[in-house]
């Protein structure tokens, strides 16, 4: 695991580990802590934790277990959180249809339709993490792509 | 009448410990599991089924020591309140989360739960 944490205004955390479901609880915890520090904002550091969370969970279960990187940046009045994975191009295929169904909708009404939708897929699946981020996380959510690697954005207000 | 359930053990698992008093269960720790569907939900069914048995109308739901839960234990939860809807009306009971509102997901988790749980589903903060 590399750590950079830079005292300038811009980037506050980067991490670069090999995505395994090991590291998630750690790096929870850790961006929680260092948000709720940073800003000493309690919530703020709980609705990092949230995302941050949420958007490894999606890269460990839909990457290719080869690389994950993990930003917290702050610009203007905004918080930015980036997880960027490796990926095979189906799965990132993939990916951009569900952020096309989520983007049409509002955020409550997708994440309640996750939640209605949940219970029909298979056990090994949830659905509900992206409109999760988007709902509990305050957050507008962007997903770019170049082969072989996807990257989500989460930006909010603290 | 309400019954008493018979006795459940309590899952204990790497950071989490979820156990069955009386008429309510207790969550405490973190579910963070990549596979909830293969040791929570399994587990969620046993009370489930218990609750069915002894005819019980409301469980409560204790989460105030629950520090986190991952999207993937959220759907045991939504599995939880479909085995209540599926059953007949006479035999369906209700979760009574109760919540601590300083933990942020709490609120908004349980609050989506309840809109999709319905009359299933009260969420009671704890004072």
């Amino acid at each position: 695991m590399h750590i950079t944490n830079e005292t300038g205004p811009d980037r506050l955390v980067q991490l670069r580990f090999k995505p395994l479901w090991l590291y998630v609880d750690a790096v929870r915890e850790f961006c929680g802590f260092f948000a709720r520090a940073t800003f000493e904002d309690e919530g703020l550091g709980q609705r990092v934790g949230l995302i941050v969370h949420e958007l490894l969970e999606n890269a460990v279960r839909y990457g290719d277990e080869k690389e994950l990187e993990v930003r917290i940046e702050k610009t203007g009045g905004s918080i930015i959180i980036s997880v960027e994975n490796t990926t095979t191009d189906d799965k990132a295929v993939k990916l951009r249809a569900v952020f096309d169904e989520l983007a049409s909708q509002t955020p409550v009404a997708a994440y309640n339709r996750a939640l209605a939708h949940a219970a029909s897929l298979p056990a090994t699946e949830s659905g509900l993490g992206l409109p999760r981020v988007r709902y509990e996380g305050q957050v507008e959510l962007e997903l770019s792509t170049s082969p072989g690697r996807v990257s989500i954005t989460a930006r909010g207000n603290p | 009448m309400s019954q008493k359930l018979h006795p459940i053990d309590p899952l204990i698992l790497d950071g989490v410990e979820i156990s069955v008093q009386d008429h309510a269960v207790h969550f405490d720790g973190v579910i963070s599991m990549r596979s909830p569907g293969e040791t929570v939900t399994p587990f969620l069914r046993r009370v489930h089924d218990a609750v069915i048995e002894a005819g019980v109308k409301a469980l409560t739901v204790d989460i105030t020591k629950l520090r986190f839960m991952n999207s993937s234990s959220i759907r045991s939860l939504v599995d939880w309140v479909e085995w209540i809807r599926g059953e007949p009306e006479l035999k369906r009971y209700v979760l009574h989360f109760v919540t601590k509102p300083d933990v942020l997901w709490q609120t908004t988790t349980l609050n989506a739960i309840q809109s999709f749980g319905g009359k299933h589903v009260v969420v009671h903060p704890w004072a």
